[in-house]
């Protein structure tokens, strides 16, 4: 479905994408995670066509972006909210449909869907600019659909998003991608492309440093689990590794549950226990040295 | 093209939302040419006559026709105002003079062998000059009066009956004197019945013009004055002759106004292409299935539909305050011509800024003062030589002078070829220069 190969991106004197490739699958979400700067939307806009790449080749089912043929399977929620704030929602949907050449009646029907989608129908007829930054961004998913497009680009979906909206969106995202819909999602927040991602890109200064499914990316890059916690004093305390002389204890293992399970039937004893699974910040820590979000 | 014209409905969509813009688009050109065209419509009045005021306190048949003498006459603007309203409305300065005719005028006015009759005669201190003049018209009315008495032989008749009797019957008039003065009257008497030959000898053939000349119906004349025709006649190119075309203010305050508005709509949508950008509207746009060249015709024709939508409701106002365009067709030809140019300059001008604060800023500066040289302030013909060189590299000077040219001016289609044809290069010019520099921005 979409095919990206050895894209490269100089903005000014900076670097913005250096050597980028992917291929994403139909029905499948890629998630592209970096810190601010890193290069995602550099890329994206590349993928959709608005920026032209000065080195590689993009493709959406064989086309390129380009041309304004291939842009008809494609939408996209762009980061900054694109929308016009004296229009209403109905509005700026309906200018949208039209745009994409939707027949009246075929208009009519999919304002209608999206709005539902949006949860902004009884808001359909207020002026944009009236609106809350999640209802902003809701609708602003809806414009990326209006078309019903196979493939879709979610460039930071839920900035300044509440948490009720957040999820509003992640229902959302989760609805179309069993829907079929190609989705790619960027995001510097690790939850949101542990949730919903199928695989995840991690990028940095505008490479792709790792790119796996979740679980592979934790597997190589995240390191082992983290056990900890404290031990009754009556217990076995030398078959627990890591302990201290105040009972607390510390150790990582590859499989913690097996091995708490183990602990316990020799005699251990835990006062308190906390398994912590490696993530994708530690995964991100591992690749660059840094954590996600020390900018 | 329905992608364009769906583009361009939503842009007139957005600027007519726009209420500040919708301000300086309409109102504020509205008002002003309203002010400008008030200031000079309401100006000094272009009538040449003499006004005075006129007060008949004697109301007699007499009295009454010395005022309509006084009224036939061109060069005097006769109102009829009670005494005290009329010396007051001298001593305001609405009249140049005041007649008062006292009771008893008409006993002796036009019977010349008895007193002149009494007559009040009030001036502006001011406007000595025109006193004699005021003089003449008195004694001219007079004079018709006389006539009058000539042509009404039963009424003069006793009038020449009693002065007889009071020559004969004065003692104090020495009798030599008394003889010659019963002579004249039993001339005048005489001259009474041949008058009245004539006229019952005219009855009996009517309708001939030349008999009516004859008998000299309403003639008094010490001599014949004719006209000859010293209008002034100023140098074509000159300002006093162009201005002589002009016929209401309006005239030259819509087309001053209509630039404005013109201008408000070139900042509006420059403004409105900045906005696209920082919202990022623009974005989307670029990822929708339309070509760069959609987007900037969409741009482009809205635009230009704005401007013609402004305009024709800006010159409907106008006819509807009485201007009245000597050439409709050339008057479509000068809008189309001026929203071409103002359409292409909108595009480079949307690119002096990249916030909407600066790109509005820069706009409203720069065609402020483009305003200034091109006669969207002061008229063009009043400005100095070296402007009015100046003016003509300046697009403004040529939206306004085509426009005069179809209002007030009397252009015919070879003239506006001119303006116009700048108008649309400029246009052209600067629409392929905007285009390339956007496409290189946004490349």
């Amino acid at each position: 479905m979409i095919k990206v190969q050895n894209i490269c991106k100089t903005l000014g004197t900076t670097l913005a994408v250096n050597d980028v490739s992917f291929d994403v699958t139909a029905g499948e979400i890629l998630g592209l995670l970096g810190p601010n700067g890193a290069g995602k939307t550099t890329t994206l806009n590349m993928l959709v066509g608005i920026l032209q790449p000065d080195g590689g080749t993009v493709r959406i089912n064989e086309g390129n972006p380009c041309d304004a043929g291939t842009r008809h399977y494609l939408g996209i929620a762009p980061q900054g909210l694109s929308l016009y704030e004296e229009l209403t929602a109905q509005e700026n949907l309906t200018f949208l449909g039209q745009l994409y050449g939707l027949s009246a009646g075929h208009l009519r029907d999919r304002v209608h869907e999206m709005l539902e989608f949006a949860a902004l129908t009884d808001r359909r007829k207020h002026p944009v600019r009236t609106y809350s930054g999640g209802m902003k961004r809701r609708l602003n998913m809806a414009a990326a659909l209006i078309h019903d497009p196979e493939v879709v680009v979610f460039d930071e979906p839920t900035v300044g998003v509440d948490p009720q909206s957040r999820n509003h969106i992640f229902d959302r995202i989760e609805e179309l991608k069993k829907n079929g819909r190609t989705i790619v999602y960027t995001t510097h927040y690790m939850e949101e492309a542990q949730r919903l991602c199928d695989r995840v890109a991690v990028m940095d200064h505008g490479r792709i440093l790792a790119m796996d499914t979740l679980g592979g990316l934790l597997t190589t890059y995240g390191g082992a689990a983290i056990v900890k916690g404290e031990l009754e004093p009556d217990c076995q305390l030398a078959a627990c590794p890591g302990v201290e002389a105040d009972r607390s204890f510390r150790f990582s293992t590859n499989e913690p549950v097996r091995e708490v399970v183990r602990l316990s039937e020799s005699g251990v004893a835990f006062k308190a226990l906390q398994i912590n699974q490696p993530d994708l910040e530690a995964v991100f820590l591992s690749l660059t040295g840094r954590s996600l979000r020390d900018d | 093209m329905k992608r364009i014209l769906i583009l361009s409905l939503k842009d007139l969509k957005l600027i007519s939302r726009d209420k500040l813009g919708m301000f300086f688009m309409l109102a504020f050109p509205v008002l002003m040419a309203l002010f400008f065209g008030s200031i000079m419509n309401f100006g000094p009045s272009g009538s040449n006559a003499l006004k005075i005021a006129v007060c008949d306190r004697d109301r007699s048949p007499v009295s009454r026709r010395f005022v309509k003498n006084l009224q036939d006459n061109e060069v005097v603007d006769v109102d009829e105002l009670p005494r005290e309203d009329a010396v007051d409305s001298v001593r305001r300065g609405s009249h140049a003079g005041v007649i008062i005719i006292p009771p008893e005028f008409g006993m002796t006015a036009g019977v010349i062998w008895k007193d002149a009759p009494p007559i009040h005669l009030g001036l502006d201190p001011s406007r000595r000059a025109e006193a004699g003049m005021l003089e003449g018209m008195v004694m001219q009315a007079i004079g018709g009066l006389v006539m009058d008495r000539f042509q009404d032989p039963a009424t003069l008749r006793p009038l020449i009956e009693d002065s007889r009797k009071e020559i004969q019957a004065d003692d104090s008039v020495p009798l030599p004197t008394r003889v010659v003065l019963s002579t004249m009257m039993e001339s005048l008497a005489g001259l009474i019945d041949s008058i009245e030959q004539v006229q019952s000898t005219a009855d009996t053939a009517p309708g001939d013009m030349e008999q009516e000349a004859a008998r000299g119906r309403g003639e008094l004349r010490l001599a014949s004055v004719t006209y000859i025709d010293v209008s002034r006649s100023p140098d074509p190119g000159s300002r006093a002759a162009i201005l002589s075309k002009v016929r209401s203010g309006w005239d030259v305050s819509f087309p001053q106004a209509m630039v404005w508005a013109v201008m408000g709509c070139v900042a509006g949508f420059a403004t409105l292409i900045v906005r696209e950008n920082t919202l990022g509207t623009h974005t989307r746009l670029l990822v929708s299935p339309l070509t760069r060249s959609q987007l900037l015709a969409g741009k482009g024709v809205a635009c230009f539909l704005c401007l013609m939508l402004v305009l024709t409701t800006m010159i409907m106002l106008a006819v509807g305050l009485g201007m009245r365009p000597r050439r409709w067709d050339l008057l479509v030809l000068s809008i189309a011509s001026t929203g071409v140019c103002f359409v292409g300059l909108m595009l480079p001008l949307s690119l002096l800024g990249r916030t909407e604060q600066a790109v509005s800023g820069t706009v409203w500066g720069i065609c402020t003062v483009m305003a200034m040289f091109g006669g969207g302030m002061v008229p063009v013909v009043f400005m100095p030589p070296f402007i009015q060189t100046l003016s003509n590299f300046d697009p403004v000077k040529w939206a306004v002078y085509s426009m005069e040219g179809a209002i007030w001016r009397g252009f015919t289609f070879t003239e506006m070829l001119l303006p116009c044809g700048i108008l649309t290069a400029v246009g052209t010019v600067s629409l392929v220069i905007g285009s390339w520099m956007i496409s290189r921005r946004q490349a």
